[in-house]
C-alpha cells in the first residue's frame, strides 16, 4: 500500500488526537525518579537477608556435623592454582604444613592424586605446559596416584592431605584437605570423582584444540608444521614421522575485516542514505537499492557530495501492490505459494523491517559494477558498516575515521 | 529496533480507540498500558516491546468491554459527528471501512496506520504471517471493490 493510501486510510478512521500525552510522560518521569530509592532499599534488604541466612546455615552445619570417615566439602582448606601454574599437582604446596594446623604426633601419610590419564584434566594440564618446562611439570612424571617421597619423609610429623585435581580445560584446581582419621585415606573419593574412565583415550585433535584455547594463559601458538610436544602426553610416544594437524586459524578480527575490505574493494566511501528502494519484483532475491550521498570519499574516484546508487542484497520489500510480505521461514512461502522455487539462499538477509532508512550513515566498501540481471546500478555493495558520530561500528568494536583512513591507505 | 514510546503512545491510543470508541476511555487504557509495560523491563527490546504493548492494550480493552458490557459499547465506526471531523474527501472510504467487520478494521489499523510489523500482528492475533498477509490482501481487495477501484490504488 502506498503512503498516500495509508494517509487516506488513517483519515478515514477518524481517529482523534490524544489529550494528556505530555502530562502522562511528565508524571511518569517523576514517578520513575521516586521509585528508584525504593528499589534500591528492597535490593539491599534482600541481600542482607540472604547473607544472614547463609551465615546461619553455615553455622548450623558446622556445629552439627557428625564424625565422618571420609572427608567432605567442609574439610576444604584451600582451593588454589590457576592454569598458568605449570607445577605438577604433586608439588610442595600440597603438603604445605602451614595450610592447616597439623595435629602433633599423629602418624600420617601424604598421598596425592596427581593429574592422571583418568580424567580430561590430565590432557589439559599436560598441554598447558610450556615446551621446555621442568619435567616435573609434565604428565609423564605425574602418575595417576603417587606417594611423594618428600612427603613420605616428613609423614611422621605432618598432617595428612589429599590433593585432588578436578576436570577443567583452563583451570587446574588443587584442594588440600586435612583429615584426622583414618590416618591413611582411601583415595577413591566419591565426592570428588568428576571424571570417568571412559575418557581415558586421548584424542590428539582435541588436545591441539585445547592448546589453542590456552595459549593466552601459558603457551604461545605452536609453530605451524612442527609436531606437537607429544612426548609429554601419557600413553603417547612421540613420533616425528606422524603428521600433525596445523593449528587452528584465528577468525578474522574486525580490524582485519576492514583492512581486507579496503584492499579488495574498488571504492570506499562514507555517506548518508538519501533514498531507499526495496525490490518489489516477484521471484527475485530480496535486494535494496540505496541512493547514497557521499560525505567522505576514502578510495576510488567518487567526489564529495556525489549521489550514487548502490545495490544491497537482502532487505525488505513489498511483494505486491497491496500486501507486504516478510518471509522469515520457508513454511510461510510454501503455504502462500505452494512452491519453494525461491531458494533459501535468496531468502537470507530478508527482514520485516525497513533497513536501511533515509538519514542513516554508513561506511561502504563497494565494487564498481551492479550486481546482476535484475537491476543495474553503478555500484554493488561489498560491505556495509554503520557509521555515526564519527565512528564506524563493527561487531563490538568501534573505529574512528582516522583509523579507517589509516587502514584504507595502508 | 529502538521504540519511541511517545510515538507508540499515539498508536496505542488509536488502537484502543477503535476498540472502545471513546476518547477518554481510550486514553485511560493507553496510560494503563504503558504503566503495566514499564513494570516488565525484561520485555523492553525489539519486537517484544511492540508485542507486549499491543497485547496489554488488547487485554485492557477486552476487560473494559466486559466491565461496560451492559452499556453496549459501540462496535461500529464513529457516528456522523465523528465522520464530519474526518476528511470529507474520504467519506466513501470511511463508509467502506464502517461496513468492514471489526477484525478487518483492526488489522488495517495495525498494519497500515500504526505500521506494526506483520510478525508482531501475527503474534498478537495468534495466526501465521501468511494468514495475516492473506487477510490484508483480501481486505484491500474488498475495499477496492466497494470503492469502485477509485481509491486504494
Amino acid at each position: 500500500m502506498k503512503e498516500t493510501e495509508k494517509k487516506a486510510l488513517e483519515k478515514a478512521f477518524g481517529l482523534p488526537e490524544t489529550e494528556h500525552k505530555e502530562e502522562f510522560f511528565l508524571k511518569l518521569g517523576h514517578k520513575e525518579k521516586r521509585r528508584s530509592p525504593v528499589f534500591f532499599i528492597m535490593r539491599a534488604a534482600s541481600v542482607v537477608a540472604m547473607a544472614v541466612l547463609a551465615l546461619g546455615l553455615w553455622g548450623h552445619f558446622r556445629d552439627s556435623a557428625p564424625p565422618r570417615e571420609k572427608p567432605t566439602n567442609s574439610d576444604i582448606i584451600a582451593v588454589t592454582t590457576a592454569a598458568e601454574e605449570t607445577a605438577p599437582v604433586t608439588d610442595q604446596t600440597t603438603a604445605s604444613p602451614d595450610i592447616s594446623k597439623p595435629e602433633e604426633n599423629e602418624p600420617s601419610k601424604v598421598q596425592t592424586t596427581a593429574a592422571s590419564g583418568e580424567s580430561p584434566s590430565t590432557r589439559t594440564v599436560a598441554h598447558t605446559t610450556r615446551p621446555g618446562a621442568s619435567p616435573s611439570a609434565s604428565m609423564q612424571t605425574a602418575p595417576a596416584r603417587t606417594t611423594s617421597p618428600a612427603s613420605k619423609a616428613t609423614s611422621a610429623k605432618s598432617t595428612t592431605h589429599i590433593v585432588h585435581t578436578t576436570a577443567a580445560t583452563r583451570t587446574q584446581v588443587v584442594t588440600t584437605l586435612p583429615v584426622t582419621e583414618p590416618p591413611i585415606i582411601d583415595l577413591t573419593l566419591e565426592p570428588f570423582q568428576t571424571c570417568e574412565k571412559k575418557e581415558l583415550v586421548v584424542d590428539l585433535a582435541e588436545i591441539v584444540e585445547i592448546v589453542h584455547h590456552d595459549t593466552q594463559a601459558v603457551d604461545p601458538h605452536p609453530i605451524a608444521g612442527e609436531p606437537a610436544p607429544k612426548g609429554d602426553l601419557p600413553g603417547i610416544a612421540p613420533d616425528p614421522s606422524e603428521p600433525t594437524e596445523p593449528p587452528p586459524v584465528d577468525p578474522m578480527t574486525d580490524k582485519e575485516h576492514i583492512i581486507v575490505c579496503a584492499k579488495t574493494c574498488d571504492t570506499a566511501v562514507i555517506g548518508e542514505v538519501k533514498k531507499v528502494y526495496y525490490s518489489d519484483l516477484y521471484g527475485t532475491p530480496p535486494f535494496t537499492l540505496v541512493d547514497l550521498l557521499v560525505k567522505d570519499p576514502l578510495k576510488g574516484d567518487i567526489g564529495e557530495n556525489t549521489l550514487i546508487s548502490i545495490a544491497l542484497l537482502g532487505g525488505y520489500y513489498d511483494l505486491c501492490d497491496d500486501s507486504q510480505f516478510d518471509f522469515a521461514d520457508l513454511d510461510d512461502i510454501y503455504e502462500e505459494y505452494g512452491t519453494l522455487d525461491i531458494t533459501l539462499k535468496d531468502l537470507q538477509g530478508r527482514s520485516d523491517e525497513q533497513d536501511p532508512q533515509v538519514g542513516d550513515a554508513f561506511l561502504m566498501f563497494l565494487y564498481d559494477h551492479g550486481r546482476s540481471e535484475w537491476f543495474s546500478t553503478n555500484y554493488d555493495c561489498y560491505s556495509v558498516i554503520p557509521f555515526n558520530e564519527g565512528t564506524a561500528h563493527l561487531g563490538e568494536n568501534s573505529f574512528t575515521l582516522d583509523q579507517i583512513k589509516e587502514y584504507v591507505n595502508s | 529496533m529502538a521504540i519511541d514510546l511517545r510515538e507508540e503512545y499515539d498508536k496505542i491510543f488509536r488502537y484502543c480507540y477503535i476498540r472502545v470508541r471513546d476518547r477518554h476511555t481510550a486514553e485511560d487504557l493507553t496510560q494503563e498500558t504503558f504503566l503495566r509495560y514499564l513494570e516488565r523491563p525484561h520485555y523492553h527490546s525489539g519486537t517484544k516491546t511492540l508485542r507486549l504493548l499491543y497485547t496489554i492494550a488488547r487485554n485492557l480493552c477486552v476487560d473494559e468491554y466486559r466491565r461496560r458490557s451492559s452499556q453496549d459499547l459501540p462496535e461500529d465506526l464513529p457516528s456522523g459527528a465523528d465522520i464530519e471531523e474526518g476528511v470529507l474527501e474520504s467519506l466513501s472510504l470511511q463508509q467502506a471501512l464502517a461496513e468492514l467487520p471489526y477484525e478487518d478494521r483492526e488489522l488495517l489499523l495495525l498494519r497500515y496506520v500504526n505500521d506494526v510489523p506483520v510478525s508482531v500482528i501475527s503474534g498478537l492475533l495468534g495466526v501465521s504471517r501468511s494468514t495475516v498477509n492473506r487477510r490484508l490482501k483480501r481486505i484491500t481487495e474488498d475495499l477496492r471493490i466497494q470503492l469502485g477501484k477509485e481509491e486504494l490504488e
